[in-house]
């Protein structure tokens, strides 16, 4: 009972780390609560189902075409509307909520309202880690997570556009005074999250099912992470989400399934009254 | 120089004096039933449907609109004036005690959320307003004892025959219009739109932000429920789809796209978000693409919403017919 909340937990929580580290690197360089990541996530689900299922590609092909979409959506988010409000902070939460409106109903419109199942080969199995036992595509997940992270964070570190990038998040005024240029790097975070929010489709849609609304209230979860991280913190996302995988699922088994949104919800209230400004924050930045 | 003193001077003797916008909010109210009881039964059902939207965004206009705070959280006190109202009246209470009931209940709920969320701005009051609203509705949807789960319960009828309800309606729709249109000119008011433009200046010059907020934050709260009594009552039964956590930002929507900050632009957003998929016939899907749509085009080109529109559309008027 024990191990297998702690194996759920962290199935879970890779979930929550693979969009919160998305989410936050949007909001690092734009200070863009970026809702319609949600709705990313599901076109590129529907892109996978479809390219699997009606075009009859393979999965990983289906896969890798359902990747693009996502890259290409998320682009085209700050493409045509993100970047209009750059300089409008209070319009940036309420063009993004519209923007989540509109994919998520693009789905509804193209795909219509039924759950359906995103069928990886290995869907029936299951591994047996001593007395637990994780559905494959939990063990998918966990190590799609992992590899992403380890990448992102390589990526971050050790190239010229991953500095440029932490540049512009530190300061998007000095990194512009250094020749650094901030349109290049908006549209590559952007970019960035869509390919998180593809991996995302790839190996949540397998767990649960793939319908217009499916990845609004995981969603909700992964900003509780980036708000617990601290907004703008890569590695704060990665081992909060983690964090907030184990605490829901030891609600879950533990107080009451129906309200396993509740605990992360419980655990922001917490943060916002003692630590507003994030687990891991320096304390010199502020809540604004 | 002298052509917008001119303007200012025109426009502060006829548009802008306070007799005659509570007047023109009070004829508005009185075309507003005549529309209500002489159009067939569905445009009636729209128009009341958009009245009770235009209550609920009043009310998150005080406080998001006013005080540009993105409060997304105003679908729940929506719902709890629903539930709240109906639960009561289950319970024996006569109707006038059980909407008493529900905008107490409702007003406490903005306290609270209100005492914890005011230490926030921003994006964190965003989030943190969304995720209440998320979680009063999944207690809606798991209290089965209380609301009955997803299917929802059914509503007493607490007026006398449904002339009344439709009285009712366009007259509680323009006594919140103007309730907003007399407050955004008190002190509470002033105190909101200072700290609209700059929070920490508004503290230094001694404006009591706190609790400017939290009054702000509870009287949306409040009216947000007088709009969920009025649903209850005009739908007869209610289920918490209803009432679900993005109704609050639908809700923020109809606000932004409308003016926020407004006293009409709410009636102009609701009009917008509500009513147009419903005459267009459009379904649930295509109607919240095209709203969606609608709402982020409005956000980027007019940024101050369609009040905003017609006021540079009025104000170039104006200018034209002072030249001549």
């Amino acid at each position: 009972m024990l191990l297998q909340a702690v194996a759920n937990g962290i199935v879970l929580g890779s979930l929550f780390a693979l969009l919160g580290v998305g989410l936050t690197l949007t909001y690092g360089v734009m200070e863009v609560p970026n809702f319609a990541q949600a709705g990313v996530i599901t076109l590129a689900a529907y892109a996978m189902l479809w390219l699997n299922q009606t075009a009859g590609l393979s999965f990983w092909l289906a896969v890798a075409g359902g990747l693009v979409v996502g890259g290409v959506v998320s682009v085209l988010t700050e493409r045509v509307a993100y970047r209009f409000v750059r300089t409008r902070p209070l319009a940036a939460p309420v063009v993004a909520l519209g923007m989540l409106l509109v994919l998520d109903n693009i789905a509804l419109v193209l795909f219509g309202g039924d759950h359906v199942s995103l069928s990886p080969p290995y869907a029936g199995d299951v591994v047996n880690i001593g007395p637990t036992s994780v559905p494959a595509v939990g063990v998918a997940l966990i190590i799609t997570t992992a590899a992403a992270l380890v990448v992102l964070w390589l990526f971050l570190q050790h190239t010229r556009t991953g500095r440029a990038i932490r540049a512009v998040s530190q300061n998007a005024e000095a990194a512009a005074t250094l020749g650094i240029r901030l349109e290049r790097q908006y549209v590559i975070s952007f970019l960035i999250s869509g390919l998180l929010a593809g991996l995302a489709a790839f190996a949540y849609g397998p767990m649960y099912a793939v319908f217009p609304y499916m990845a609004d209230t995981v969603l909700l979860n992964a900003f509780v992470v980036v708000v617990l991280g601290g907004l703008g913190n890569v590695w704060g996302a990665a081992v909060c989400g983690l964090l907030l995988g184990l605490l829901e699922s030891f609600g879950a088994v533990y107080i009451s399934a129906a309200y396993q949104t509740l605990f992360g919800f419980a655990v922001l209230l917490l943060m916002i009254v003692l630590r507003p400004a994030g687990l891991f924050a320096t304390g010199s930045r502020r809540i604004a | 120089m002298s052509e917008t003193s001119t303007l200012a001077r025109a426009r502060s003797s006829f548009l802008l004096g306070p007799a005659r916008d509570y007047l023109g909010i009070a004829v508005l109210g009185v075309a507003l039933w005549l529309l209500l009881v002489e159009t067939n039964a569905f445009y009636s059902s729209v128009l009341a449907a958009i009245l009770i939207w235009t209550i609920a965004t009043s009310g998150l206009n005080i406080i998001a609109g006013l005080g540009g705070y993105p409060s997304l959280v105003q679908g729940a006190f929506y719902g709890i004036g629903a539930y709240g109202s109906a639960i009561a009246m289950k319970w024996g209470q006569p109707f006038w005690a059980a909407c008493i009931e529900a905008i107490v209940a409702a007003g406490f709920l903005g306290l609270v959320i209100g005492l914890v969320f005011s230490r926030t701005r921003g994006q964190y009051f965003a989030i943190g307003t969304m995720f209440t609203g998320l979680a009063v509705a999944l207690v809606l949807n798991n209290w089965r004892s209380l609301t009955n789960g997803q299917l929802g319960i059914t509503v007493e009828f607490g007026f006398g025959d449904m002339d009344q309800l439709n009285v009712a309606i366009p007259a509680a729709t323009a006594l919140i219009l103007m309730l907003v249109r007399f407050v955004s000119r008190r002190r509470l008011g002033w105190r909101l739109q200072t700290i609209l433009e700059d929070e920490d200046l508004a503290e230094h010059i001694g404006v009591p932000t706190a609790r400017t907020k939290l009054t702000g934050f509870v009287l949306s709260a409040c009216i947000g429920a007088v709009a969920g009594i009025l649903i209850a009552q005009y739908n007869g039964t209610i289920s918490p789809d209803l009432f679900d956590y993005y109704v609050g930002f639908v809700m923020f929507v109809a606000l932004s796209v409308g003016g926020a900050g407004r006293v009409l632009g709410p009636l102009l957003g609701s009009a917008f978000i509500v009513g147009l998929p419903d005459l267009l016939n459009l379904s649930s899907g295509i109607g919240l693409l095209v709203a969606g749509l609608i709402f982020v085009l409005t956000i980027i080109i007019i940024p101050g919403g369609f009040m905003s529109a017609i006021d540079t559309v009025l104000a170039a008027a104006t200018r034209t017919v002072m030249r001549r």
